[in-house]
C-alpha cells in the first residue's frame, strides 16, 4: 500500500530489510521498471517523512481529546518531544503558551462553571453495591487530583523512555564526537575454555566495575521514583548484575547451543530455583523489576530497528495480532460464561490471554470494576502459561526448523507477557545458524516478535479497556455494579514505553540514512549500533533473571478448575491460530530477511 | 441505561478514604503482579482497590459511599 501511495503502483518484489539496517544498499535500489520512482537517499527520506507524518497525525488525533480533558502530559510533554519544543519552550504554563481553540475555550469555561456546581451536587442514584453508573463525555475534565505531570516520573514506562532515549542520545553524542560508548557497553565474548573466560573477565574487570557503577547511578534514582528504597535497590541490583554476568558468560560458551544454555532460559530457571527452593528476603525484590528492565530494553531495541520497517510491517503485525487477540478473547470469554463464571472475571481472563498478559488483565480489571480476587486468578494463569510457553514455543519451533523470523512472529502472537515473549524470542533467535540449520538471525526473531507484540498487541490495551468498560457500564451494570467510563483512558493506559521505542527507531533511522552502506558497516554499526545492542541485551538479561526471581509459586492463588479450563482453551486456540497465521499465512513474509 | 453527564458532578474514587491505589500496596496485595507486570506500569493508570466494596476499579469511578479523604 505504501508503494502504491508513494509510487503509484504496487510492487510485490519491493523489499525492506527485516533486521537492523542489514541491506541499506538494497533498500535504496531502484525497482526494475519503476520509472520515476524515488531512489537511494531520496527514497529513504521519503519513507521516513511518510512515517513521521503518520505518527504526527496519530499523535495529533489522540492529543486533541486529551488536551480538552486537561491531561497535562498531552498539553506539553509528548508534543514537545515530537514537535521539537515548537510551542512549549520557555513556558511553564501550557494554557498560556498555546492559544486555545474555540472548542478548548468552551470546554474550559464549562469546567469553570461546573467547578462551583460540583461542591453542592447530590450523588447519583446507585445500584445495590452503591457504585454510580455513568459515561463521561469527551468534554468532561479530570478532577483536580488527577495524576497529571506526576506520571512523568512516577510511572516506569516514562522512566524507560527517559533512560532508553538518554542512552541513545548519549551514544550518538559520543559517536558524533569521534568516540563511542563501546568501552562502557562491555559484555563477555565467545569462549571455549574456562581459562579463556577467566582471562577476558580479568582483562575487562575495570570496565565491568565502571559499567556496574554507571548502571547503578542511572537506575537507582529511577527505582527511587517508582517506589523502591535505594538502600534496598543497590544490593539487590548488585545481586542481579553478578548473576546476569554469569548468565551472559554462560550464553557465550561455544558449546552453549549444544546444551541449550540460552541465557533467557538459564536465567529463568536459575531465578525460579533461587526464589522457590532457596528463598530470598523480600526486601531484595527492590531490584527485581521485570517490566522496568524489559521496557528499557525495548526502547533500546527500537534504536536498532529501521523506522521504515515499523511503518511498513506494522500493519501486517496489527492485522495478525488483532485476529488472534479477538478470537482468543472471544473464546475465553464465552467458555468462561458457559462454565458459569462471572462476566467480569471472564473479561479479565480474556484480556490476560488475548492482549498483553498480566498488564492487560490488571488494566481490564480496573476498567470493568472487577472483584478484588479476580485479578490474582488471571495473574496466576497468565504467569503459569507464559512460563510454560517460554520453553515450549522455542522447542516446537526448533523441532520444525522454523525460520527465526517466523518463530519470532509466532511467539509474538501466542505468548502472553512482554518479558516472557522476549525470553522465548531471544532464545529461539540465538538458535539460528548453520549448526542448528535454523535459517535467519537472532535479530530477525526479536524484530518480528516486537512488531507483533508491541505494535500489534500492547498498543491497543487502552482501546480494549475502553470497549470493555463501555460494555460493563451499558450492559452489565443493570444486574451488577456499574461505574464511569472515561474516554481518556486510551491515553492513560497507553504503554508509554512504545513512544520511546518509536522515537528511538526514528532517531537512529535519521542518523543512519546519512551514511553509505560501507560507512554504516565500518563506522556506525561498531560505534553506535553495537554498543546499544549490548546494553539492550544487558537490560533483557536483568529482566529474564527477574522473572524467575519474582515468580514464587506460593504467592499464586489457586485459580480454580473453571478459570483454568477456560484459559487453557483460549491459550490452545491462541497457539494454534498463531501458528496458522505466522507460519502458513504470513510465513514467507516473516521468514524473508528482506521482507 | 447509564447516565451521560459531567464527571465533575460527583467526587471520584481517587479522592475517597476507602480507595487505595498506591502501586507498592497494589504489588503487595497482588504478589504475582511483579513477575510479568508492575504496579507502576502505565496500563494500570491510577486504578486501585476499594476497601469498602472489595473491588478493583478506576480512580475516576464513584459511589454513594464516597468519603472524602482528609489528604
Amino acid at each position: 500500500l505504501r508503494n502504491r501511495f508513494l509510487f503509484g503502483q504496487f510492487d510485490q518484489s519491493r523489499t525492506v530489510p527485516l533486521f537492523p539496517f542489514q541491506d541499506l544498499k538494497g533498500y535504496g535500489r531502484p525497482r526494475p521498471g519503476a520509472a520515476g520512482a524515488r531512489v537511494g537517499r531520496d527514497r529513504r527520506l521519503s519513507d521516513v517523512a511518510c512515517g513521521l507524518t503518520l505518527v504526527l497525525l496519530l499523535v495529533w488525533r489522540s492529543q486533541i481529546r486529551a488536551i480538552r480533558e486537561g491531561v497535562p502530559e498531552a498539553n506539553g510533554a509528548f508534543s514537545s518531544l515530537i514537535w521539537g519544543w515548537l510551542w512549549a519552550s520557555g513556558t511553564s504554563d501550557r494554557e498560556d503558551a498555546i492559544p486555545p481553540s474555540a472548542g478548548q475555550a468552551q470546554a474550559r469555561q464549562r469546567s469553570r462553571r461546573l467547578a462551583k456546581f460540583r461542591l453542592d451536587t447530590p450523588l447519583k442514584p446507585t445500584n445495590h453495591v452503591g457504585i454510580v453508573s455513568e459515561v463521561t463525555t469527551t468534554e468532561d475534565t479530570v478532577s483536580p487530583s488527577a495524576p497529571g505531570w506526576k506520571e512523568l516520573w512516577s510511572k516506569e514506562d516514562w522512566w524507560a523512555v527517559w533512560l532508553g532515549l538518554g542512552t541513545v542520545i548519549m551514544a550518538y553524542a559520543f559517536f558524533k564526537g569521534g568516540s563511542t560508548i563501546s568501552w562502557l557497553a562491555v559484555a563477555p565474548a565467545k569462549w571455549s575454555t574456562l581459562s579463556q573466560l577467566g582471562g577476558q573477565l580479568y582483562a575487562d574487570a575495570g570496565r565491568y566495575v565502571v559499567q556496574f557503577v554507571v548502571f547503578l547511578v542511572v537506575l537507582t534514582p529511577a527505582a527511587a521514583f517508582i517506589g523502591q528504597k535505594p538502600k534496598a535497590f543497590v544490593p539487590s541490583f548488585l545481586f542481579v548484575y553478578v548473576l546476569s554476568l554469569i548468565l551472559f558468560a554462560a550464553g557465550n560458551w561455544d558449546q552453549a547451543n549444544r546444551y541449550n544454555l540460552e541465557p533467557p532460559l538459564l536465567g529463568l530457571a536459575l531465578g525460579l530455583v533461587i526464589s522457590n527452593l532457596i528463598g530470598l528476603p523480600k526486601w531484595l525484590d527492590a531490584g527485581f523489576r521485570v517490566e522496568f528492565y524489559i521496557k528499557v530494553g525495548i526502547v533500546l531495541l527500537g534504536a536498532t530497528l529501521p523506522f521504515t520497517l515499523i511503518i511498513w510491517a506494522g500493519p501486517v503485525a496489527i492485522i495478525q495480532a488483532s485476529i488472534v487477540s479477538i478470537v482468543t478473547f472471544s473464546v475465553i470469554f464465552f467458555v468462561s460464561r458457559r462454565l458459569g463464571l462471572d462476566r467480569r472475571l471472564a473479561a479479565v481472563l480474556g484480556a490476560g490471554g488475548a492482549v498483553c498478559g498480566v498488564s492487560a488483565a490488571i488494566a481490564v480489571a480496573g476498567a470493568v470494576r472487577a472483584k478484588k480476587e479476580y485479578a490474582p486468578i488471571a495473574i496466576s494463569l497468565v504467569v503459569l502459561w507464559a512460563i510454560v510457553l517460554i520453553f515450549v514455543l522455542p522447542l516446537v519451533s526448533r523441532a520444525m526448523h522454523l525460520p527465526a523470523g517466523v518463530g519470532g512472529a509466532w511467539i509474538g502472537t501466542s505468548e502472553f507477557a512482554d518479558a516472557a515473549g522476549l525470553a522465548a524470542a531471544q532464545t529461539y533467535g540465538n538458535l539460528a545458524g548453520p549448526e542448528t540449520g535454523i535459517p535467519g538471525t537472532p535479530d530477525q526473531a526479536l524484530a518480528a516478535y516486537t512488531l507483533i507484540k508491541v505494535i500489534g498487541r500492547d498498543m491497543w490495551i487502552g482501546i480494549w479497556s475502553l470497549v470493555l468498560a463501555l460494555i460493563a457500564v451499558t450492559k452489565w451494570e443493570k444486574q451488577e455494579a456499574g461505574g464511569r467510563v472515561q474516554v481518556s483512558q486510551i491515553w492513560w493506559r497507553f504503554p508509554k514505553f512504545i513512544i520511546g521505542f518509536l522515537i528511538a527507531s526514528l532517531l537512529t533511522t535519521l542518523i543512519v540514512h546519512a551514511y553509505t552502506l560501507g560507512d554504516y558497516n565500518k563506522l556506525v554499526k561498531p560505534g553506535l549500533i553495537a554498543p546499544i545492542t549490548a546494553l539492550r541485551t544487558w537490560a533483557f538479561t536483568f529482566s529474564f533473571l527477574s522473572i524467575g526471581l519474582t515468580t514464587r509459586v506460593k504467592d499464586f492463588v489457586s485459580a480454580g478448575r473453571k478459570p483454568f479450563l477456560a484459559f487453557a482453551v483460549g491459550a490452545i486456540v491462541s497457539i494454534v491460530l498463531g501458528f496458522i497465521l505466522s507460519v502458513l499465512v504470513f510465513g514467507p513474509y516473516w521468514a524473508s530477511t528482506d521482507l | 441505561m447509564s447516565q451521560v453527564h459531567n464527571q465533575r458532578a460527583t467526587p471520584a474514587c481517587r479522592d475517597c478514604l476507602h480507595f487505595e491505589n498506591d502501586p507498592s500496596v497494589i504489588e503487595k496485595e497482588y504478589p504475582g503482579l511483579t513477575a510479568m507486570s508492575s504496579g507502576f506500569a502505565s496500563v494500570r493508570a491510577d486504578d486501585g482497590l476499594c476497601r469498602l466494596h472489595d473491588l478493583y476499579l478506576s480512580s475516576w469511578d464513584t459511589c454513594s459511599s464516597h468519603a472524602r479523604s482528609p489528604a
